[in-house]
């Protein structure tokens, strides 16, 4: 059986610079996993390059078994850090631009969950404010009944209230034979929705384990922990 | 999906490039609209608002043609924009996420860019017309340009009539060139913003288009090998029996545009391909 993740001596350079260094790992189904490090460890990098938008230097990364390519992207649900719609469309139209393309989206669970969110599906996207941006964005990847979640920030833009209802969201949502990985410094807030942990440092992975182990072994949190791996 | 492409594509293009048409049109209306006042009103009027009118109308018309004729060259532009912003700004990130091929990518910048860029050549062209026939006299239709036209449709006919089989083969060929030129002259503006764009870390617009000089010098120098060693020898050649008036020579010669262009087409979108598929970084 293939994991949903799996990577392989992946290293990806920029120049001189290891984004990722020979990174190992393999992501079962069934979890939401956090990848957690410090700016500059390599958690977008690792992010994009599951997405199919970066090429790796050396080594693998497969998704479902397979190589980034058209046959992943079906199965892969992207969330990046910045805005990806086209600003010139309503939310209206970017739900119609998510429906036609992948055929796991779910077009009655994205507008419900527009509604909960009070946006207006008429409204234009450029006249959005940045974090109801994000929210419209979050709906989008979350209502397709993906294979794995790439979420790069999901709640860093957005009011505390509504960090409780996109975390209700992605732990309601996902299938179980899908995999949730979420990037992002609010440890606090996601830690008690996660499963797993990985720690990226300088591009190497220096820990995966469950959010259980960590609490048991070391007596802390994943956010205090964090704090004792990555102290500057 | 590449009708999905082309449905979304089209849409986000006919944003700008639908009003830009139908500006064009507008434009050649006031203007021809404008000249017919000034003829009918330097009847009328006395001297000095006779060139006063006269003034005001030249710099107009300057002004509309301009605009007229800039429209081809916005076209383009706005195309171009659209390829780099929906490729390798933040809107990349959905555009390469899409589950299609990278081939349907290009073929749909491609089409588009096609379709395109033929909508706001015939604004422009219905706009010469209707300026030359409605706005260079005082009378509704000019009919001296209206003669010069039907005289032109008259000569295609009779060119037809004549040559029958080679001149429908003749027009053929020219749509192709007018294709095929088209389509490489789009894939190398193109390629030229790939490799700008994963070349360069900052200033990829600018890198571009060093890019699009670098590659429209490498095609020139192949041009300028390939003339060098194949005119000659088909000029010199008895059996051809050469004669430059004749259609069937320049039909025979059309070939080889269109030979060329197909050619520089395929490479131009197999190296696009392998770019985009293999060594796509997005920042």
């Amino acid at each position: 059986m293939a994991y949903n993740l799996e990577c392989t001596a992946l290293t990806k350079s920029f120049g001189t610079i290891r984004a990722l260094d020979n990174v190992n790992l393999q992501l079962e189904k069934g979890k939401i996993i956090g990848l957690l490090g410090p700016n500059g460890s390599g958690k977008t990098t690792l992010l994009k390059a599951a997405a199919g938008l970066l090429t790796p230097t050396t080594g693998q990364i497969l998704i479902g078994g397979h190589q980034p390519g058209e046959e992943t992207k079906a199965m892969v649900s992207y969330l990046p850090d910045r805005n990806y719609l086209n600003n010139s469309m309503k939310v209206s139209e970017t739900l119609d631009l998510f429906e036609d393309f992948y055929t796991d989206f779910d077009r009655a669970k994205a507008e419900a969950m527009l509604d909960s969110l009070h946006i207006d599906r008429s409204q234009k996207y450029k006249s959005l404010s940045k974090g109801t941006k994000e929210k419209v964005q979050l709906v989008l990847v979350m209502a397709r009944r993906a294979r794995l979640y790439l979420l790069d920030e999901p709640i860093g833009g957005v009011d505390p209230a509504t960090r409780d209802y996109i975390l209700n969201t992605i732990v309601s949502n996902y299938a179980e034979d899908a995999t949730v990985v979420i990037s992002t410094h609010l440890i606090t807030d996601i830690e008690p929705v996660l499963d797993e942990v990985l720690f990226l440092k300088y591009g190497q992975l220096v820990l995966h384990s469950t959010a259980d182990q960590i609490r048991e072994e070391h007596g802390k949190s994943v956010d205090e922990y964090f704090r004792e791996v990555f102290r500057c | 999906m590449l009708g999905k492409l082309l449905k979304y594509e089209n849409k986000t293009l006919s944003k700008t490039l639908f009003p830009l048409g139908i500006g064009v049109l507008l434009i050649a209306l006031f203007s021809s609209l404008i000249m017919k006042l000034n003829l009918y009103l330097q009847d009328q009027a006395n001297e000095f608002v006779s060139k006063l009118m006269g003034t005001t109308t030249v710099v107009l018309l300057v002004f509309s043609f301009l605009a007229i004729f800039s429209a081809a060259f916005i076209a383009v532009f706005l195309i171009l924009q659209r390829y780099y912003k929906s490729f390798f700004t933040d809107e990349g990130y959905l555009t390469f996420t899409l589950p299609v091929k990278t081939h349907e990518l290009i073929f749909t910048k491609l089409i588009s860019s096609l379709l395109w860029s033929l909508f706001v050549t015939i604004c422009v062209m219905i706009a010469v017309a209707l300026f030359a026939l409605f706005g260079t006299t005082q009378a509704l239709l000019n009919q001296e340009v209206a003669n010069g036209a039907r005289l032109l449709l008259k000569e295609l006919g009779n060119f037809f009539t004549v040559y029958k089989g080679t001149a429908v083969f003749l027009a053929f060929e020219f749509l192709l060139v007018g294709i095929t030129s088209f389509c490489m002259q789009f894939l190398m503006f193109e390629l030229a913003i790939t490799l700008g764009s994963i070349v360069a870390k900052k200033h990829k617009i600018l890198a571009s288009i060093g890019m699009y000089f670098v590659v429209n010098f490498a095609c020139q120098s192949i041009n300028s090998i390939l003339t060098i060693f194949t005119l000659p020898a088909l000029l010199l050649n008895e059996s051809m029996q050469f004669q430059p008036d004749e259609p069937q020579t320049v039909a025979l010669f059309l070939i080889l545009p269109v030979i060329l262009y197909a050619i520089y087409t395929v490479v131009f979108f197999l190296i696009n391909r392998y770019l985009l598929k293999n060594k796509l970084n997005l920042d």
